[in-house]
């Protein structure tokens, strides 16, 4: 009798969720989705539900996903246990699983909507597996034990509900105009003004003959948004492919999908969500230009403060609003510099990959903007020195504490969300 | 194909073998579904042709394309062998493309040391093929007999297709069990990544005869198996069958574009282990 109860509080402490067939697409939406942007899933059972999290190779895109309990018609997160206690007999709580692996399971979208009535979860901490089993029309069960790795929580820090500018819109306006770029562009800016929302392609390499032969720039109205606030009139420039692979996930989930961003340099977060059932929040990295590390001077007060309770937003807001008002006359010179690539520009590191170098910042921030950019950045931030290679400043976009060092290790230990993201 | 009907009218008797069929395609599925290698063995008696591919002397694809098939089938002899690149047989076949017309076939054969001719005619435009053949080698016998059947499935195609086109191509061996307990019908892989396995019960739509004697589990080398995927793909039943010494035929049932059914046979060897210790 002790032993079958023993068996069962271990039982009991592993992950166990069911999902039911109706919301298995979009958990495999979700994974194809997170494929396109990360090596790795990271699966963090919560009180809540159940988070998936990604980060790219460059860290310069990062992915949450919560699925929320009302979604599984069984959901246990089993005892989440602090695992910087070496102890080996404690269960495994979270894991990350190669993407590559987890596609297999979700390979193909058709059959599962077509064939899968539940899926199941187990984290299985005796065998070190984690079991899907996928229970299929006609009584076909699919049972996949997929190897997975230990890990600690991922967790990005940023502050979207302090971003000054906020735009929500349905995701079709979104995809009607990402679909006018060129597939091989690498790079949107976004700018942003009271009036209009300008999508235009960017390139940073004047070498390349085919992205100067051809720019792309799509205009939006106010009116196309169902919100539309504006308190800094900027521009941002990150990944576009990042961005194709969240409209998909967007066009599955059907939902308006919401913008918060700052300025140049720092973080644009998308965000997508049914009240109670699930939230994404998709943060990409934007390039910082010359002009933007003013920006951030000004505005420094958004990132130090990020400490403050959330209820002081909008009287936080707003003085920050009329601190940046005469902003839009510098912006014009500053844009007309910014039109063409940075002469004073320095080469890049060779050593960067192509994901490195399409978020690179440009050394101007560390060399000129030096330390002040740094130390106002994020709270938690170790400045980095400022002959470290560029695409470290990326890097640290959103992960504070990560050491010049230590680029190879995936596990970070993070401060906690200052938004709240997973709805504690 | 009124050209061909005129020549079948002077040519008739000369050849050994001679065989018209209005569509062609019907030829081509089949030949598709053991296209892994591209010699292949033509075995042509009364009864049709049979083509038998060979891969590693473990695996033997066979496509049997019976003489109702074709419109017109005569043969001098009582049995013919020879072997063929198939690559070119099918490349021929394929010669007017694969649109919507059909191409009518008509194939020659004039013994030992002689070509295989093919003609093929579509919308007037007429093309002759001569494609060399070879000495016929021996083809494997597997000694697969239905009385040393042990466990026998037969299924719907479509769960193993699904169960082929979603399998870990990491994994070097398919394991298959059948079993008269639960879980009946396993194929299980072990990749990279982790395990796999997919369970068909007995009692499911998709299965439509059951008879497992003892629980028999086997694995076979997927790289060796792959080339059935492609005759999995055509069928719309599968037989499966697995034998004392645990070799495993599928038998596929292909329906053509006329209505009729064409069988292709795969057998496969097991893979041993290793350690077993040598008797």
């Amino acid at each position: 009798q002790i032993h079958y109860l023993a068996g069962l509080l271990i039982e009991f402490q592993n992950m166990k969720c069911v999902l039911p067939g109706a919301n298995v697409k979009l958990f495999a939406k979700a994974i194809h989705c997170l494929a396109k942007l990360g090596h790795y899933v990271y699966f963090e059972p919560l009180d809540t539900g159940l988070a998936l999290k990604t980060v790219n190779s460059s860290r310069s895109a990062y992915v949450s996903i919560l699925f929320m309990k009302p979604l599984f018609q069984v959901y246990n997160a089993g005892s989440d246990i602090d695992l910087t206690v070496d102890d080996d007999n404690l269960p495994i709580t979270r894991c990350k699983v190669a993407l590559k692996t987890l596609l297999q399971v979700f390979k193909s979208l058709a059959n599962i909507e077509r064939s899968v009535e539940t899926c199941d979860i187990d984290l299985d901490g005796d065998e070190c597996r984690l079991v899907f089993q996928l229970k299929c029309k006609h009584g076909i069960t699919k049972t996949h034990h997929l190897t997975f790795q230990e890990c600690e929580s991922l967790q990005a820090i940023f502050a979207k509900d302090l971003s000054p500018n906020v735009l929500k819109c349905d995701h079709k306006v979104l995809s009607d105009v990402v679909i006018n770029f060129s597939s091989s562009l690498e790079e949107i800016t976004m700018l942003v003004s009271p009036c209009k929302v300008v999508l235009r392609s960017y390139s940073d390499d004047e070498s390349d003959e085919i992205a100067q032969l051809m720019k792309t720039e799509v205009s939006l109205n106010p009116e196309e948004f169902s919100q539309y606030q504006i308190g800094v009139d900027t521009d941002v420039t990150f990944c576009l492919k990042d961005v194709r692979a969240i409209l998909a996930f967007c066009e599955v989930a059907a939902m308006p999908v919401n913008i918060h961003f700052e300025v140049g340099g720092k973080p644009i977060i998308f965000s997508l969500g049914h009240n109670g059932y699930f939230r994404a929040n998709f943060v990409i990295a934007t390039i910082a230009t010359d002009k933007n590390s003013q920006h951030s001077n000004a505005t420094a007060n958004f990132t130090t403060n990020t400490t403050f309770p959330t209820t002081n937003k909008r009287s936080f807001v707003k003085p920050s609003r009329s601190k940046v008002a005469p902003k839009p006359l510098r912006k014009v010179s500053a844009q007309k510099t910014n039109a063409k690539p940075q002469p004073t520009k320095l080469p890049q590191p060779k050593d960067c990959d192509s994901i490195n170098s399409e978020h690179d910042v440009s050394p101007e921030i560390p060399l000129q903007g030096g330390e002040q950019t740094n130390a106002t950045r994020y709270e938690g931030f170790n400045s980095p020195s400022p002959k470290q290679p560029c695409f470290k400043n990326v890097k640290t976009v959103f992960f504070a504490a990560t050491q010049p060092n230590d680029l190879d290790r995936t596990v970070l230990v993070l401060a906690p969300d200052s938004d709240n993201e997973d709805g504690t | 194909m009124g050209l061909l009907t005129l020549q079948n009218q002077t040519e008739d008797d000369d050849f050994a073998l001679n065989a018209c069929i209005e569509n062609a395609r019907n030829v081509t599925h089949i030949l598709k579904a053991v296209h892994f290698k591209d010699t292949a063995t033509v075995f042509a008696t009364e009864n049709g042709l049979k083509v038998t591919v060979e891969d590693s002397k473990c695996i033997q694809g066979n496509a049997f394309i019976q003489d109702q098939v074709f419109q017109e089938y005569s043969i001098r002899d009582e049995a013919l062998t020879f072997q063929i690149n198939l690559d070119i047989l099918l490349e021929c076949l394929n010669i007017f493309g694969s649109n919507n017309s059909t191409t009518t076939m008509r194939m020659m054969y004039n013994g030992y040391g002689t070509p295989l001719v093919l003609m093929l005619e579509e919308d007037g435009a007429v093309t002759d093929c001569s494609i060399r053949t070879m000495e016929a080698e021996e083809t494997l016998d597997f000694e697969f007999t239905a009385a040393n059947v042990v466990n026998k499935i037969i299924m719907k195609a479509d769960c193993l297709r699904e169960a082929f086109n979603e399998m870990d191509a990491s994994s070097e061996v398919l394991q298959i069990t059948m079993s008269p307990d639960p879980p009946h019908f396993r194929l299980a892989t072990f990749g990279l990544l982790g395990q796999s396995h997919q369970d068909i019960p007995k009692n499911s739509d998709m299965v439509e005869y059951f008879e497992c004697n003892e629980t028999l589990t086997n694995r076979y080398r997927l790289n060796l198996l792959k080339p059935s995927v492609k005759a999995v793909n055509l069928a719309c039943k599968v037989c499966v069958r697995v034998d004392h010494r645990g070799f495993l035929s599928l038998q596929h049932m292909i329906k053509n574009e006329n209505g009729q059914i064409c069988f292709v046979e795969y057998y496969c060897c097991p893979d041993e282990e290793f350690d077993e210790p040598a008797t």
